[in-house]
């Protein structure tokens, strides 16, 4: 039986002002009915532009070669416009990463399911809104009628990827492409998503390819595997056989930079790869991996390899014999830097806290039209926190909890409404600027928007120093090199601008920034959540690495739990501006209490090929800050809820050493 | 091959250690748009500043005897009077010559005024939101409800008509472009997030707006300046030629133009060599204007 999809040597050249770049070079694989096919790498490998071409999406004036590229029995190189539009949304679907914008926002829902079958399928009226609602209801969608006169922006965001799901599958397609489809989703709803999509392509026999570059998601739905890099795909195979047995070195590297829970000493090094990914507008010549990798040659910067056999199953790209290759590299001596101390050890937890939350609480008030009174939003309430010399504490939870106005009133940069923040025993809203700002430094998530494009990595770094005048030009000058060195910056960054680096560079020169006024607290707020995951890992060991050496106390703000274990003490789970549990990092990882954050916990997705994924049983999404439940907050999504649960709010009660939890039913340890 | 390659990959190293004033010489250097624009905003202001010494005639003399005379590439031009007289027999090239002072100070006076104005009320509008945001969107609607060229003669009119009233005229009535353009400008770049460790590492409100927030106006504003120049040109010859400008016998480009109207079928140079010499110049102002944005944007890489 022939292939439903079948690419062979794919190149794919953008034409951009400068001059050509070739986004995909020799890209084959194929896709058989009711299979999933898995393309993993990091951003600019050519993982989009492969999908595109296949839909026939990529701009005028690109270049499209191919020894084949052949869908069913449509040659979709020579395939006319009137071709390709009749098979897009009706043969092969696509869903995109953000729902809110691949929704039309001026159409109800109901208008935009039924347009495309009534176009297609020349359906009636009637044929197409019944379809829908068909559809709704089996991608999980409750009054599924109702929904069909509403708006895109009246759902959720887990919703809204539920709808476009349903969208795709109104004319049966053969061929689902899901171009990142979880990753704008918080985590409790990623894993829904998935097994959706993993549901219904099981039942309609429908061929899957999946892009993304969270090598957790493909491993637990692929069937097959692509691992991209730089244009090319490097190693395909099965998915047991590249994760488990990987043979190319850019693999083993991903594979060792991703974090996993339980697997990796406290406090110890994670593997990365040194180096970026080549732009592709340079002209490669050799192995194009060859300038990151540990295992490089004369012969990998002199010819390119092809794609070739191993004996385990999979294809790879490397001049390197595969039992070679698959023999544990030298040590590389990374291992036991860490010598393990990021657990309380060396915490003092009868210290006088450095910086700590009394009560704190921020409402804002927010105005829903111009005519109706403005309704308070608590994004954070009643938040006690204590952070001692040396902690590293993890405040995790979903968008909307609250954690980033918590760092920001932690920063003295949102008065608290109520309660309040002290810093070194002194209130930090009667702090000036400077005094404050040589205490506590922050780290921002974004590294493409924490630089102001129009200065300097030098100036930028130098910044803090110039506004509370510290010491001569020179001096400062010096200190800034010194620092630059120290967060892995060449030398000659200092005259550039935060354009001419990449995400993983500016993110050292925001550290840099943070650390240049020797801080003893650092507020890091999602510090890798934009950056690649082999970028990543060089991040987190620089932070811990950095907190080793100046002694310093990290507040770390993320949605990622897998982080979270890598490298906190203590760990503070918010869910709607409460803190639902707090615990050192031993407990919350070895016995959660909260349902949340056993919820949470279980949506780590570790690249575990064929461990399927996880189901996690929160009923509805995630309730609209504005409107909280009465009694607990999270009693509509919790299983074990109970009548007291909508009644009464639960409050944090210790339980042993330092774990704390706010949970009726765990109190009374039904759960 | 490898010799192009190595020599890509050394000019791409010198780019990266130059400092950015010796990067923006570089840029400059081989802008055409910027080159020729400079090059004719310098001219035109050496030219005004330096008027006696360049006209070859008093611009005030009248002698009814040559009136008229054609410039010299026409029937009956003389080298004398090279682009010739006017109706009152004044020599054309010197009037251009000092008209160029009224024009060019008119029109960088208001639009630098316009633009102090407008970016001060754009950047607190936008920096501070709420209730300054309201003030100063309501008194940007009142302005643009106005009829600017009306309320400007009426404003000439009662004050008396001079070179400083002209500026201060047209200056308060230009100023909604930069307002419009750099207030929508502060309002994402406020919540963006290099202003918030601006803020964390100790950085004060009025730090964060002059070092963070307007450098990276300055594209913007410089192109809406150089619009606006060439509209409060405009304006101040069609202020000029409705009679409430300049006054005569003063010389401007625009009464030049209203001077010449009544001939313009007989003797059209009077219309045209005025007219050619503001379009050069609210040219050369544009091309200046988007040269400059071009050079010290840090985001064009060449």
């Amino acid at each position: 039986m022939q292939p439903l999809l079948e690419v062979q040597d794919l190149s794919v050249t953008l034409k951009l002002a400068e001059g050509e770049m070739t986004a995909v070079r020799d890209v084959s694989f194929t896709v058989n009915r009711g299979e999933t096919l898995g393309i993993v790498g990091e951003s600019g490998s050519g993982k989009s532009v492969s999908s595109m071409a296949i839909m026939g999406l990529l701009p005028k004036g690109t270049r499209t070669q191919a020894a084949c590229l052949r869908f069913d029995d449509t040659d979709l190189l020579t395939a006319t416009e009137d071709q390709m539009s009749r098979l897009r949304g009706n043969k092969i679907a696509m869903i995109f990463q953000e729902p809110m914008t691949s929704l039309n926002p001026v159409y109800t829902i109901g208008r935009q399911m039924t347009e495309l079958m009534q176009h297609h399928k020349n359906a009636s009226k009637a044929e197409a809104r019944a379809r829908a609602i068909e559809l709704l209801e089996k991608v999980g969608i409750t009054a599924a009628a109702s929904r069909l006169s509403q708006y895109p922006h009246q759902l959720s965001g887990g919703l809204r990827q539920r709808v476009m799901i349903a969208m795709m599958l109104m004319n049966d397609p053969d061929l689902i492409i899901a171009d990142e489809p979880t990753t704008a989703l918080d985590v409790t709803i990623q894993a829904q998503i998935l097994n959706l999509l993993k549901d219904l392509q099981k039942e309609l026999n429908i061929a899957l390819i999946i892009i993304s570059h969270d090598m957790g998601v493909v491993a637990r739905v692929s069937d097959k595997i692509a691992v991209m890099y730089a244009g090319q795909v490097i190693e395909t195979g099965t998915v047991a056989n590249v994760l488990q047995n990987p043979v190319h070195p850019y693999t083993q590297g991903l594979l060792e930079s991703i974090p996993i829970p339980g697997q990796i000493e406290p406090g110890g090094e994670l593997g990365s790869i040194p180096g970026l990914v080549p732009s592709l507008k340079t002209r490669f010549k050799g192995c194009r991996f060859a300038n990151r990798c540990t295992r490089v040659q004369d012969a990998c910067i002199e010819e390119s390899v092809a794609l070739r056999d191993a004996l385990t199953g999979q294809a790879y790209r490397c001049v390197l014999p595969f039992q070679d290759l698959m023999a544990p590299a030298a040590p590389e001596g990374h291992e036991a830097a860490g010598s393990g101390h990021v657990y309380g050890s060396r915490i003092d937890m009868e210290a006088t806290p450095l910086l700590s939350a009394d009560a704190a609480e921020c409402v804002f008030q927010v105005s829903q039209g111009m005519f109706s009174a403005p309704k308070p939003l608590k994004a954070v309430d009643n938040l006690s926190l204590d952070l001692r010399k040396g902690e590293v504490v993890a405040v995790v939870g979903e968008s909307g909890c609250g954690k980033s106005t918590l760092a920001r009133m932690l920063l003295g940069l949102q008065d608290p409404t109520n309660g309040k923040v002290t810093l070194d025993g002194r209130d930090i809203s009667a702090m000036s600027n400077a005094e404050r700002s040589r205490k506590v430094q922050s780290i921002f998530q974004d590294p493409y928007s924490s630089l102001n494009p129009r200065r300097t990595i030098g100036e930028i770094i130098r910044r803090p120093m110039a506004l509370h005048a510290m010491g001569s030009a020179s001096e400062q000058q010096e200190v800034v090199e010194e620092i630059m060195e120290r967060v892995g910056l060449p030398r000659n960054f200092y005259h550039n601008y935060p354009n001419q680096l990449s995400g993983g560079q500016r993110q050292r020169v925001a550290i840099a920034r943070a650390l240049v006024l020797k801080p003893e607290i650092v507020v890091c707020d999602e510090p890798t959540s934009a950056l690649d995951v082999s970028v990543q890992a060089q991040i987190l060991n620089l932070l811990l690495e950095l907190r080793r050496e100046m002694r310093l106390t990290y507040l770390l703000i993320t949605h990622d739990m897998a982080v979270v274990e890598h490298i906190a003490t203590r760990v503070i789970v918010m869910y709607l501006g409460r803190v639902v549990e707090i615990a050192d990092a031993r407990s919350i990882f070895k016995s959660p209490k909260h349902p949340y954050t056993k919820a949470l916990l279980k949506s780590v997705l570790t690249p575990d090929p064929g461990a399927g994924v996880p189901s996690i049983e929160l009923g509805s999404s995630y309730p609209n800050p504005i409107d909280p439940p009465g009694g607990c907050t999270f009693h509509p999504r919790c299983e074990f809820a109970e009548e007291i649960c909508k009644a009464k709010a639960p409050l944090l009660e210790h339980l042993t050493g330092q774990q704390s939890c706010a949970c009726h039913m765990v109190a009374r340890e039904v759960v | 091959m490898t010799t192009t390659a190595n020599a890509v990959a050394a000019m791409a190293d010198d780019i990266i250690d130059l400092t950015p004033k010796e990067r923006m010489i570089r840029k400059a250097k081989s802008h055409f748009g910027f080159k020729f624009g400079a090059f004719i905003v310098i001219s035109f202001a050496l030219i005004a500043i330096f008027a006696p010494l360049f006209a070859p005639h008093d611009p005030y003399l009248q002698d009814l005897a040559k009136r008229l005379v054609p410039p010299v590439w026409q029937e009956g031009g003389s080298w004398e009077h090279i682009l010739g007289t006017d109706a009152l027999g004044r020599d054309y090239l010197s009037r251009l010559i000092y008209g160029a002072r009224i024009s060019m100070g008119v029109g960088f006076g208001a639009a630098t005024l316009g633009c102090l104005i407008g970016v001060t009320i754009g950047l607190s509008a936008g920096y501070l939101g709420g209730r300054v945001d309201q003030a100063a969107s309501f008194l940007l609607t009142c302005q643009l409800a106005l009829p600017s060229l009306l309320l400007a003669m009426a404003l000439v009119f009662f004050v008396g008509s001079s070179v400083p009233t002209l500026v201060i005229v047209l200056g308060v009535l230009h100023w909604q472009y930069y307002m419009v353009v750099t207030r929508t400008l502060t309002r994402q770049i406020r919540s963006l997030e290099y202003v918030a460790a601006a803020r964390s590492i100790g950085s004060t409100d009025r730090q964060i707006l002059f070092y963070e927030i307007l450098p990276n106006l300055f594209n913007q504003i410089i192109v809406v300046f150089s619009l606006e120049m060439a509209v409060v040109i405009i304006h101040e010859a069609s202020l000029s030629f409705l009679g409430v400008g300049v006054q005569p016998p003063t010389a401007s480009w625009g009464l030049m133009i209203a001077e010449g109207k009544t001939m313009m079928y007989f003797k059209p140079y009077l219309v045209v060599i005025p007219g050619a010499a503001l379009f050069l110049l609210v040219l050369a102002v544009n091309l200046l204007g988007d040269g400059i944005r071009d050079i010290t944007a840090p985001e064009s890489r060449n």
